[in-house]
């Protein structure tokens, strides 16, 4: 999300408060929220952009040293403990569409406990299968917004 | 052109497998996320396999902990029972289980030709020549060979579950 956008959302706030917003617009706007905690707070607290913009790189970064790492295991329990998983989960909140669209293109066994204490669901519990979990995630991902195929 | 399998192999071998150096190997499959190195061990490409009481993964044994007495206990019930060495036998098929910290990392399977097959973690599968080509930093020592008869499933009258 760029300034312009965030003022864009600011800017509609303020004039559906003033011109008045019918309800669906309201629970339009709340649903975003909800689904954005982090945009919220962080046009709240109008903090400045580079500090997402780093954090950003951090998560990224730290993928690729996880992943690089942990390619060859083949247990979720060896995947979950690097170092670098740990921060994943920490920050992941705040990229949730980032990991999504990592977790569909190499769909590691530890991205879904990421997911699941990120997220605090667990749309895959009844999966009979690592390939049925997957695709329960991803249908999960793309309901809520956060991977768009 | 760039050749990139090869750039490959030699990304498996400089960066995990330096053993690999002294061995032969070749990838053999792309990626594939939905099996793992156990279930490919077993003879399995359709489920991962792990210690768990997760349902999506294929666990027979019902107990946890990544220890080689439980992937022994796991893989008898798969009909590996024997315990063996890694020559090749007419008739039989081998599996062989890789130790590091006394936490079981992974597992070949010993193919027709004497070689050995291995799916890298959740990545490529690739055969090798000798198990001591994947030993090292990355996944430990082998410290238990197992086998089973090639017609396993024509002399057991045990259905046992492995999805």
């Amino acid at each position: 999300m760029t300034d312009q956008s965030i003022r864009g959302f600011q800017c509609r706030k303020k004039s559906r408060h003033l011109h008045g917003a019918t309800p669906k617009m309201i629970a339009d706007d709340m649903e975003c929220i909800e689904k954005q905690t982090f945009w919220y707070s962080y046009i709240s607290r109008k903090e400045p952009t580079e500090e997402l913009s780093s954090l950003l790189v951090e998560f990224e970064k730290l993928v690729e040293t996880w992943e690089n790492a942990i390619k060859y295991q083949s247990l979720e329990s060896q995947q979950i403990r690097h170092p670098a998983f740990l921060r994943i989960v920490a920050i992941g909140n705040k990229f949730l569409p980032q990991i999504f669209e990592r977790f569909s293109r190499r769909p590691f066994l530890a991205w879904f406990r990421a997911l699941e204490a990120i997220t605090g669901e667990d749309p895959a519990a009844t999966a009979e299968s690592v390939e049925e979990a997957i695709e329960n995630w991803k249908e999960w991902g793309r309901i809520n917004n956060y991977l768009t195929k | 052109m760039v050749d990139l399998g090869l750039l490959k192999k030699k990304e498996i071998q400089s960066r995990f497998f330096p053993n690999l150096e002294l061995d032969e190997f070749e990838i053999t499959s792309p990626v594939d996320f939905t099996y793992n190195c156990f279930a490919w061990a077993a003879g399995y490409s359709d489920h991962c396999m792990q210690p768990s009481t997760n349902q999506r993964y294929c666990w027979l044994t019902g107990e946890l902990g990544e220890t080689l007495d439980n992937f022994e206990k796991q893989f008898n019930l798969l009909w590996f029972q024997e315990r063996t060495d890694e020559s090749f036998e007419e008739g039989f098929e081998k599996v062989a289980f890789y130790v590091k910290d006394s936490e079981v990392t992974h597992a070949s399977r010993q193919l027709a030709n004497g070689w050995w097959i291995t799916k890298l973690g959740q990545m490529e599968d690739i055969t090798h020549k000798t198990l001591q080509g994947l030993e090292g930093i990355e996944y430990g020592y082998v410290k238990l060979i197992l086998r089973r008869p090639l017609n396993f499933r024509e002399n057991s009258t045990i259905v046992r579950k492995t999805r």
